[in-house]
């Protein structure tokens, strides 16, 4: 095996992940840092500029509370999220993030990102909480602030990071490898943000080809921080809640703007707008079904109830919103170039987020004012930013977290010295671009808060660790060059597995037992208990994984972090005894909610020495309650939907 | 048909606890671009608004709506306007992006707007008064 | 095969250790190929066509064929972007073609400031972060009451 050489980097705030989390801990953190004398790095698996999520672009900033303007108040956003989640949100972290969201959005304008407004400066809204932007520089303006405010000495491009580095408890570092030269790295710090992304891939993807590429969250974000938080020790939250999006088919494409702006509606084989035929499905969902919107899971399940009983396809009536809106525009030459301006509008809404979706419709000649689009259900994933809510448990803010959601410093998890940001934090949903970077900025000054309050002292990390860690990162190399020559394919050998295949037997097992497509998104007990006999098999195949290069080591890596992302959601959703979001996965064992006993979060621990998972059931405290307003207890009723009347 | 806006007297804003209140007595709620009337219009259900309706201005001849287009166009590459909106919950307005001049007109509601006052006294008729600390 | 390279036109980035395309792509799928000299797609079902392989090429050698596995032959999208918009060309199957500009930026490239210009300067302690509550556009950060 070729010689790797070892870098260690002492630090201040180690800044893992180059996201908008991460941007935004990086622009929060320079400032403190600098007025503390502390030292901030931050270390991206790819290149800042078009890292993340954001990396092709958004149509869309899809939250603004919009506070400057008295548009909207901070319950209202609260209220909102705690809907759609059907309860199972903390509403203090919600409230934090929603405080803080605004003033990114004004920094992102002042750092040049077109966000539409009127002549008057007033902005152009989607929705109540979206905004409309051109959003294809979105990530690199964002980026651009935090490289200037960091300094690109202080940033490690091209280098994975595979775990934490622990100290009686405390996170003091990351360790990981270097994808450009053969290098492992170990950063040592006196705080940690993780802000590493959610999980895709944990399923198998609904194409089997080059499609697998096309999923709807980048194939990228493989469960770096939830395997990060897990090993540490951290408590986890929401592992069950994974997210469904309902998009144009296979290409994924937006569908808010045709629903929003469009004003679209969306029928079935026969014609039936399922938002209709099916409402009487939502009295079994109450009081969550009553609200308004409808929670995203159930206007999922409407139109899955729809396709499961073969009235698919459904498709977005985009040549009907079109006629209406382009109707009465004048002679038939009006109205031909008021059709062209309006499917303008439609092919930017694809072209700055969804590029795939508009090669597609080229491919298939579709002109969206003269036909339909099929819309269907994706398979799962983890996106604590988005509509998921899986994360690691952290502490809520002092002014607004009820005792038991706080223990010293926002977003820091149960692991002292561990924080963590966007997907990497969990039950604080619908924060998505936004919110994820506002989130960013909160646990950076928590960061800094942290050390110079406590007086954190530098790690020590003896040289016996650092070569166990390094031996561990290079396990799958060593592996491949042992064994390679047993065989004359290197793919096929018996004594390694290579990551590639390594990834389908995961997606292959969570599809068949933990409701993924081809199960309709439906499990049980059976079957969740099969899906883990057959994950600890995987568990002990993972040490025979074997990579040919640092890019394939990557990948090995990747899916040992998929691997415990889909541990841990095997258990949560084996744990909760009830079906709560019945267009994200339905237990058939256990068809119904069950306010009465699962009005809870479902908390987990994994404690790495032991290999044991540790679950738990932790009470929601609802913040917002007034007088006279049901009082939802821990286990109990319900908060009120929406606004009392 | 009349419409009231629940919660509109009573929805506290961020900054104070008093009251929002619009008043219909006297003059209807006008555009303060053109002065015309401003129509009522119902909302998508997915858009997240919980009331179910706002205020708009359609008069295809109003300066804001037809300075709108350029600006659109010229700043942002999109072919839209935008129509003067009202929030009756909050009494705030923002622009209604529109794609043509019938773009939503199949969703104004025919229909007088009736929003309960919170407090008669010194309300002035037609204007949005925010009342106790305002910011 | 999503992001492929045209060998008529890929120069290797001119012999740079690495190469443009390989230096952005967020899921490290580009490589070079140090016998030929042009660069690759390693794993293009990985490729989540994000187009920034394509956008960055200096020589306009990337471009995109459709996931064959869903995507019917013959289309193209292929962006001109520059510093301050980026126009696409959209080929159909059926050989039209549809042509848009976007804007992408407001600010000059590599200049954007952290503070934004915000003068909000606050303690460690507390809420309050930086460039707040100036940025919010309020005169103090919201708490509960």
């Amino acid at each position: 095996m070729a010689e790797f050489k070892t870098v260690q980097v002492d630090t201040d705030v180690l800044i893992l992940g180059g996201g908008m989390a991460a941007c935004g801990a990086a622009v929060e953190a320079a400032h403190w840092a600098k007025e503390h004398g502390l030292k901030v790095t931050l270390v991206d698996k790819a290149a800042v500029d078009r890292s993340g999520a954001v990396a092709m672009g958004l149509s869309a900033i899809n939250q603004y509370v919009g506070l400057r303007d008295g548009q909207n108040t901070i319950k209202d956003y609260v209220d909102y999220v705690r809907n759609d989640l059907m309860g199972v949100t903390r509403e203090d972290l919600v409230a934090n993030i929603a405080r803080h969201v605004d003033s990114s959005v004004h920094l992102f304008e002042k750092w040049g990102l077109p966000i539409w407004k009127d002549e008057k400066g007033a902005y152009v809204h989607e929705g109540r909480w979206q905004l409309m932007i051109n959003g294809e520089s979105y990530k690199v303006v964002v980026a651009e602030a935090a490289k200037n405010a960091i300094g690109k000495e202080n940033i490690y491009e091209r280098v994975f990071i595979v775990g934490p580095i622990m100290e009686n408890g405390r996170c003091v570092g990351a360790y990981g490898f270097s994808l450009r030269e053969n290098t492992v790295y170990i950063f040592k710090a006196k705080a940690v943000i993780t802000a590493m992304g959610g999980a895709v891939h944990v399923f198998k993807p609904r194409s089997s080809g080059e499609g697998q590429g096309r999923a709807w969250y980048p194939p990228w974000n493989a469960g770096a921080s939830a395997y990060f938080t897990l090993r540490a020790g951290a408590e986890m939250t929401c592992q069950e809640v994974r997210f469904i999006p309902v998009r144009f088919k296979d290409a994924y494409g937006p569908v808010g703007a045709w629903f929003l702006l469009f004003k679209s509606r969306a029928t079935n084989a026969l014609g039936e707008n399922y938002m209709e035929t099916r409402k009487g499905e939502l009295e079994n969902w109450k009081p969550y079904g009553h609200c308004k919107p409808v929670p995203a899971n159930l206007r999922n399940y409407l139109g899955m109830l729809d396709v499961m009983e073969g009235k698919g396809p459904i498709s977005m009536r985009t040549e009907e919103a079109i006629q209406k809106i382009a109707a009465g525009a004048g002679d038939e030459k009006a109205a031909k170039k008021k059709l062209r301006e309006l499917e303008s509008e439609a092919w930017e809404d694809f072209l700055d987020m969804t590029i795939s979706q508009a090669i597609l419709w080229a491919a298939t000649n579709v002109s969206p004012e003269e036909q339909s689009s099929e819309i269907a259900a994706a398979e799962p994933y983890f996106i604590g930013s988005h509509s998921g809510a899986s994360g690691a448990w952290v502490s809520g803010p002092e002014d607004l977290a009820p005792k038991e959601y706080f223990w010293g410093y926002e977003n820091m998890s149960t692991v002292p010295g561990l924080f963590c940001a966007g997907d990497a934090s969990g039950a604080s949903s619908h924060k998505f671009s936004s919110g994820s970077h506002a989130e960013g900025r909160i646990a950076a000054k928590a960061a800094v808060r942290y050390i110079v309050n406590e007086k954190v002292a530098a790690p020590k990390v003896d040289a016996a660790e650092i070569e166990r860690m390094k031996t561990e990162i290079l396990q799958p190399i060593k592996t491949f060059e042992q064994f390679k020559g047993a065989t004359t394919q290197t793919d096929v050998n018996p004594n390694y597995i290579r990551p590639k295949m390594f990834q389908s037997r995961l997606q292959k097992l969570m599809d068949e037992y933990a409701g993924g497509v081809t199960s309709q998104f439906t499990t049980s007990e059976a079957l969740l208990k099969r899906g883990l006999v057959l994950l600890k098999f995987l568990k002990e195949d993972s040490a025979k994984l074997g990579a040919s290069d640092l890019h394939e080591l990557m990948r090995a890596w990747e899916n040992v972090h998929r691997m415990y992302q889909a541990e841990a959601h095997v258990r949560a959703v084996l744990f909760r005894e009830e079906t709560r979001w019945p267009g994200y996965y339905f237990r058939s064992d256990k068809p119904r909610m069950d306010e009465q006993n699962w009005h809870v979060f479902v908390n987990l621990k994994y404690d790495a020495k032991t290999s044991e998972w540790e679950m738990t059931k932790k009470p929601i405290v609802h913040m917002f309650t007034k007088p006279g307003e049901p009082v939802p207890a821990g286990a109990g009723a319900p908060a009120l939907a929406g606004r009392a009347s | 048909m009349v419409l009231s806006a629940p919660g509109a007297s009573t929805r506290p804003g961020p900054f104070f606890s008093g009251e929002v209140s619009v008043s219909t007595n006297g003059p209807v709620l006008t555009c303060p671009h053109c002065g015309q009337t401003l129509t009522p219009f119902s909302l998508p259900e997915a858009g997240g608004w919980d009331t179910p309706f706002q205020l708009a201005c359609f008069n295809d001849e109003c300066s804001y709506y037809v300075r709108g287009w350029t600006w659109m166009e010229e700043k942002f590459g999109a072919k839209s306007s935008y129509r003067h909106r009202l929030d009756p919950a909050t009494g705030t307005a923002s622009p209604l992006p529109v794609w043509s001049p019938t773009a939503i007109r199949n969703f104004i509601l025919e229909a007088d707007v009736d929003v309960t006052p919170a407090n008669d006294a010194d309300v002035i008729p037609g204007e949005i008064r925010q009342k106790g600390n305002s910011k | 095969m999503p992001s492929f390279v045209n060998p008529e036109k890929c120069d290797g980035c001119k012999a740079l250790d690495k190469t443009a395309c390989q230096y952005i792509c967020p899921n490290d799928l580009m490589v070079l190929n140090k016998e030929t000299m042009k660069a690759f797609n390693q794993e293009p079902e990985m490729c989540w066509e994000c187009y920034n392989c394509v956008k960055i090429c200096p020589t306009q050698a990337v471009d995109v064929r459709g996931y064959a596995d869903f995507v019917p032959m013959g289309a193209s999208v292929v962006p001109m972007r520059s510093t301050d918009s980026i126009m696409w060309t959209v080929k159909f199957r059926n050989g039209t073609i549809k042509r848009f500009k976007f804007p992408i930026r407001s600010t000059p490239e590599g200049q954007a400031k952290p503070d934004g210009g915000f003068k909000g300067v606050p303690p460690l302690a507390g809420t309050v972060l930086y460039t707040e509550p100036d940025s919010l556009g309020l005169p103090a950060v919201w708490t509960k009451a």
